[in-house]
């Protein structure tokens, strides 16, 4: 049996390349985020958040659709990110998907990258082509499977999350830039009694203690009021918006903000 | 002194002593690891004496509080260092590694050996 999925402007471009699947979203992301580096089973799975079965099942795919490559190595198996068109075209496509302010497409003559982006971009006729005329929604057949809902937050994860916002933002005032839930709680996928992962961003941070000191209380009282552990990570607004490695930007392609 | 917490308060002052020579090497995110280790470890120790032994990092954490965090058995601010002691590790060391500053690694050994010291008064107490 086949189904139909509309896309339509309000599709990401994250969800065209790779489905709506958030753990092959993050595994994807960890794989094309260092494309040099290889990755094991085991690992990729507790960076993604998720079971080995489900891990190995979206690699698979993964694999399937010559994004990723697997190598084997005496009893072990890695996996690393293709360097096929293809693969290249949704790395760029990811790094775009994830920024936190995705802003305009970088498609300047002037600059190389855009270039390589414009190359690689007309592999991918007729999905991702330059702006076209509004159009009526296309129709894009797929497998029943690649129907998953978008993950909700979990309810609980979102109530802790923001009762330590309502208590962080007056000792922070302006320094807060963001606060966000991520993690299993942030995708539903959690078990009863998943920490509840917050990331904290702030305009700057000179020592890491004194963030932790300033939120230690709140977060101590709100884990044991609910019975599950606060966990915050702190992270400068410069951090947020550049760093390109895979767990930072794994996180950021899957927050709730707060 | 039962025999488990013994070990653990012997395996919580290996870690200190570890800290601090990761401090004096100036690797934060080692140093960070060891103190956890050693608040988790004085933490267990603890929860011996009820007889109870999570294993993961989160479920001595939050037995931890169930059973000390608002109890009065131990000094309230144990909980909170222990939780905080976690948040560092998780920042400085594995997937995130964020920049931590020495000074921060520091703070969290010295409150490892106070916590220590608390641990071994409660458990004297005790037996």
């Amino acid at each position: 049996m086949r189904t139909s999925v509309v896309v339509t402007e309000n599709t990401t471009a994250a969800d065209l390349a790779l489905g709506r699947s958030a753990v092959r979203r993050r595994i994807l992301v960890l794989l094309m985020a260092e494309p040099e580096r290889r990755l094991h089973l085991r690992e990729l799975q507790r960076r993604a958040g998720t079971s080995p079965g489900t891990a190995s099942r979206e690699l698979g795919r993964l694999v399937a659709a010559g994004l990723v490559g697997r190598e084997a190595e005496g009893h072990q198996v890695y996996f690393r990110a293709t360097s096929s068109p293809f693969a290249i075209a949704v790395r760029n496509l990811i790094l775009v998907a994830t920024e936190p302010d995705p802003g305009p497409m970088p498609l300047s003559p002037a600059d190389p990258e855009s270039a390589d982006l414009r190359s690689d971009l007309r592999h991918l006729k007729p999905h991702a082509s330059a702006p076209e005329p509004p159009s009526p929604p296309r129709v894009v057949q797929t497998r029943p499977s690649e129907l998953n809902e978008p993950k909700r937050p979990d309810a609980l994860g979102l109530k802790v999350a923001e009762s330590l916002a309502r208590i962080l933002r007056p000792i922070y005032g302006e320094r807060l830039v963001g606060l966000y839930l991520y993690g299993s709680r942030a995708h539903g996928e959690s078990k009863a009694d998943a920490d509840v992962e917050v990331l904290i961003v702030l305009d700057a941070i000179e020592r890491y203690g004194d963030e932790l000191e300033r939120s230690s209380a709140a977060c101590a009282s709100l884990s044991l009021e609910f019975g599950l552990i606060v966990s915050r990570v702190f992270v400068s607004g410069q951090t947020w918006s550049n760093r390109t490695d895979g767990h930072l930007m794994a996180i950021r392609s899957d927050v709730v903000s707060v | 002194m039962r025999e488990r917490a013994t070990q653990l308060l012997e395996g919580a002052e290996r870690a200190i002593v570890s800290a601090h020579r990761e401090l004096d090497a100036g690797d934060a995110e080692t140093a960070s690891e060891r103190a956890c280790v050693a608040m988790l470890r004085l933490a267990k120790a603890c929860l011996d004496v009820d007889g109870l032994a999570p294993g993961p990092t989160q479920a001595v954490c939050a037995e931890y509080g169930r059973q000390f965090g608002r109890s009065g058995r131990m000094y309230s601010a144990y909980h909170r260092w222990l939780l905080d002691a976690a948040d560092l590790r998780k920042a400085s060391g594995g997937d995130l590694s964020l920049v931590v500053d020495l000074d921060s690694v520091a703070t969290v050994v010295e409150r490892a050996e106070i916590f220590r010291d608390a641990v071994v008064r409660f458990l004297e107490r005790q037996s």
